[in-house]
C-alpha cells in the first residue's frame, strides 16, 4: 500500500503494477503448488501399484514353493508307499533259505521276485514320466498334449481333442515344458471341478505371439473370479499357473463364449530366444 | 553459480552507474545483462529438457530474442532501462518453466519433483520473472522517483531468487524412493562379512 499512496500522479500504472505483480507471483507460485502437490499424488499412486505387485508376486512365489513341496511330499510318498514294499517283498523271496528249496518252489520264487521287480521299474518309470514325460522330451509339446488327450479320451469318461494349427518349429524345451505344466494344470481343474463332457484344445500362432485356447462346457471360471481366487489364500493351482507363465512373460485369460454355453481359457506366450528365457530364469531364481 | 556472481558484479554496478546519473552506461551494462541473464537460464532450461519440440522452439526463440535485443539495443531511443527486451525475456523464459514443469508431470518419475536440484532452479527463474515481469514493463513509464520506489520489487525477487538457488545448490538429487515395504529377508548373514 505504501506504493500506492507514495505516487498520486501515476496512480494508474502503480496501480497495475503493483496488482499485475502480485497476481503474478499468484499464478506462478500456484502453478508450483498444484506441480508439487500433483506429482506427490502421482507417486504415491505408483507406490501403492508397486506395492500391490510385491505382494502379488510374494503371494505366487509362496504358492510356487508350496506346490514343490507338494509335489515332492507326493513323489517321496509314492516311492515309500509303492515302490518300497515291492521290494521289501521281492526280497523276501529272495532270502538265503532258497537255497534250501525245491527246484519248483526255487523257480516259483524267482518268478514271483522278477514279476514284483518289473513292477517296481513300471512304478519308478510312471514316477519319471510324471516328473518329465518323454514324449514332450523327444516329440514335443504337440505330441505330449495330443499323448495326454489321446489318454483322457481312452479312459471314456469325457471326450478331449485337440489341434495345433501352427506349430512347424519347437519352442525351447523349457518353454515346452513349462506350457505342457499349465495346460496339465487347467485339464486337472477342469476334470476335478467342471463336470464337463468335453475338452478342445486349439493352438495358433499370431506374430511372435503362441496361442493356446480350451474350451469346456462345463463349470468354468471368468477373469474375475481367477483374479479373486488369485488374491485369495486358496486356488493353489491357479497361482501356479499364474507363477509359471510369468516365468515365460505370458498371459492367461478365462472368459465365457460368446454363445453362453462354453468357457474358453486362453493362454498367451511370446516367443522367445533362448537367451531371453535362461536370462528370466536367472533372475527368478 | 557463474550466473549468480555475474548477478552481484551487475547490481552493484548498477548502483554506481546510478548513484552518478550515467544514465547511457546503464542502459549499455542492463541491455548486457538482459542478454546474458537469458542466455543463462535457456541454455540451463535447454539442457535439463529433452523435448525436441521444446528444443527447436528454444533454439527460434533464441535467435529471434537476440535479434529483437540487438535491434532494440540500437535503434531504441531510451537512455535508462532496456524495458521491452527485459519484458520479452521474462515472458519466454516463464513459459519455458511452464513448460518444463508440465514435462516433469509427465514423465514416469521415481523422485518427488523438490528432491531435484533443477526443480528449483526453474522455481527461482519463475518466482524471480513473474514478480519482475510487470516492473520491466512499465519501467519507462514511470518517472524515476516512482521508479526507485517500485525497484524494491527487483530487489526482493532478487534475494527470493538467490535463495531458491541456495536451495538448490544444497539439494542432493536422490536417484529413487526408498521402497516403504518390509524386506522379506530377515538373515542378513553376509552384511557381517
Amino acid at each position: 500500500m505504501i506504493f500506492l499512496n507514495a505516487n498520486n500522479p501515476d496512480s494508474e500504472v502503480s496501480l497495475m503494477l503493483f496488482f499485475g505483480t502480485i497476481g503474478m507471483l499468484v499464478l506462478a507460485i500456484g502453478m508450483i503448488v498444484f506441480i508439487i502437490f500433483h506429482q506427490r499424488k502421482v507417486i504415491r499412486y505408483q507406490l501403492r501399484l508397486q506395492k500391490l505387485e510385491y505382494e502379488q508376486q510374494k503371494t505366487l512365489l509362496n504358492a510356487s514353493i508350496r506346490f514343490q513341496e507338494e509335489e515332492r511330499q507326493r513323489i517321496a510318498a509314492d516311492l515309500h508307499d509303492d515302490a518300497g514294499p515291492l521290494l521289501a517283498t521281492a526280497r523276501l523271496y529272495l532270502n538265503e533259505n532258497l537255497v534250501n528249496l525245491d527246484k519248483t518252489a526255487q523257480l516259483q520264487s524267482i518268478y514271483n521276485a522278477k514279476q514284483i521287480i518289473d513292477d517296481t521299474i513300471q512304478l519308478i518309470r510312471n514316477i519319471s514320466h510324471s516328473l518329465m514325460p518323454p514324449t514332450l522330451k523327444n516329440f514335443g509339446l504337440e505330441s505330449a498334449v495330443n499323448d495326454l488327450f489321446q489318454k483322457i479320451s481312452g479312459s471314456g469318461s469325457l471326450n478331449a481333442s485337440c489341434r495345433f494349427h501352427d506349430y512347424r518349429e519347437r519352442l525351447q524345451p523349457d518353454q515346452e515344458l513349462i506350457i505342457f505344466r499349465v495346460i496339465q494344470e487347467l485339464i486337472n481343474n477342469i476334470l476335478k471341478h467342471s463336470n464337463s463332457s468335453f475338452i478342445h484344445l486349439t493352438q495358433n500362432l499370431s506374430g511372435s505371439k503362441l496361442y493356446i485356447r480350451m474350451h469346456h462346457d462345463g463349470r468354468g471360471l471368468t477373469q474375475a473370479d481367477f483374479e479373486k481366487l488369485n488374491k485369495s489364500s486358496g486356488g493353489l493351482g491357479l497361482k501356479n499357473i499364474q507363477s509359471r507363465l510369468k516365468l515365460l512373460q505370458g498371459r492367461i485369460f478365462f472368459e465365457k463364449d460368446m454363445s453362453q454355453t462354453y468357457y474358453k481359457v486362453t493362454i498367451e506366450v511370446p516367443k522367445t530366444e533362448e537367451m531371453t528365457l535362461k536370462e528370466e530364469q536367472a533372475v527368478t531364481y | 553459480m557463474f550466473y549468480i556472481v555475474i548477478s552481484f558484479i551487475n547490481d552493484n554496478l548498477l548502483l554506481i552507474f546510478n548513484s552518478v546519473r550515467y544514465d547511457r552506461l546503464t542502459y549499455i551494462i542492463l541491455s548486457i545483462y538482459t542478454i546474458f541473464e537469458y542466455s543463462i537460464f535457456t541454455y540451463f532450461l535447454y539442457s535439463i529438457i529433452d523435448n525436441k519440440i521444446f528444443k527447436s522452439i528454444v533454439a527460434i526463440s533464441t535467435l529471434a530474442f537476440f535479434l529483437f535485443a540487438l535491434i532494440a539495443f540500437f535503434f531504441s531511443k531510451q537512455n535508462d532501462f532496456d524495458s521491452l527486451s527485459a519484458s520479452i525475456e521474462s515472458i519466454l523464459i516463464i513459459a519455458f518453466c511452464i513448460f518444463f514443469l508440465f514435462d516433469q508431470l509427465n514423465k514416469p518419475q521415481v523422485i518427488f519433483i523438490y528432491q531435484d536440484p533443477n526443480f528449483w532452479f526453474v522455481v527461482g527463474f519463475m518466482v524471480y520473472l513473474s514478480g519482475t515481469l510487470f516492473l520491466f514493463i512499465e519501467a519507462n513509464d514511470l518517472t524515476k522517483q516512482v521508479r526507485d520506489n517500485f525497484w524494491k520489487i527487483l530487489l526482493f525477487a532478487n534475494i527470493t531468487k538467490n535463495i531458491l538457488f541456495a536451495v538448490a545448490f544444497s539439494t542432493k538429487k536422490s536417484k529413487t524412493l526408498q521402497h516403504s515395504f518390509e524386506d522379506p529377508f530377515d538373515d542378513n548373514i553376509l552384511d557381517n562379512t
